[in-house]
């Protein structure tokens, strides 16, 4: 599913590792790595 | 809420950034049959966004006032400063879509803060004062600057942009694919 469509590095970085999906590990939280940077913005309307 | 699914399986540094989706909106809020007069939705697209707030655990109704944001934007800075942002970011959208509340009234939001674990009384005043005014403009700018038009939108890293309401899945396989992009960085 490819329902994201806009990144400030364009898409090609998803791109070229999108066949790393699989690979990815899925679960609880690694305490070692980085946590994901997520800002949302919004307006509440 | 998908970015609390987020948090529970990648963990999340969870930031928030404000929008003015409807400028021109006075303080004292306008009738949503005035903001909204005339406009059509295409055929089932209202059907899928309060699926979409339902499986957010939101029963999404249509309340009859549309706000001014300027004042929640403002609280949702208060609760970041007191370690409470992510609680109260989403607090307040069910306050707003679930009970048709009034969140551009700072009494509201005030209630909303103390039932957050928040000090209503410190919001007052800082709501009072708009010490928190100058962080909602540049958030607001920034979200121009970049290109941003529509809302949610939720970057990744500062990287990818996932825009509108998605279902959990999508955000999911961003997060697992930013995570691969970042080992083989």
């Amino acid at each position: 599913m490819e329902s994201w469509s806009v990144g400030f590095d364009g898409n090609d970085d998803v791109e070229r590792h999108a066949g790393m999906l699989d690979a990815a590990r899925p679960g609880k939280p690694d305490a070692a790595r980085p946590a994901l940077h997520l800002r949302v913005v919004s307006d509440y309307i | 809420m998908r970015v609390e699914r987020l948090l529970h399986e990648f963990g999340v540094d969870f930031d928030v950034c404000a929008f003015d989706l409807k400028p021109g909106i006075p303080p004292e809020g306008l009738p949503r049959q005035q903001v909204y007069a005339g406009r059509t939705y295409p055929s089932g697209y209202l059907d899928n966004m309060r699926q979409m707030a339902a499986d957010s655990g939101i029963e999404m109704k249509r309340p009859p006032l549309i706000p001014n944001t300027r004042k929640p934007h403002e609280a949702t800075e208060f609760a970041r400063d007191n370690g409470r942002v992510l609680e109260f970011h989403c607090a307040v959208f069910k306050a707003y879509w679930a009970d048709e509340e009034n969140i551009g009234d700072p009494a509201v939001l005030c209630r909303i803060a103390a039932d957050c674990g928040l000090n209503g009384g410190a919001l007052e005043a800082a709501l009072g004062d708009g010490r928190y005014a100058g962080r909602i403009a540049e958030q607001m700018a920034w979200s121009r600057d970049v290109g941003i038009t529509g809302v949610p939108t939720v970057i990744f890293d500062g990287r990818i942009a996932v825009v509108g309401a998605q279902d959990y899945e999508t955000f999911r396989n961003v997060a697992r694919r930013v995570f691969e992009s970042r080992s083989q960085a």
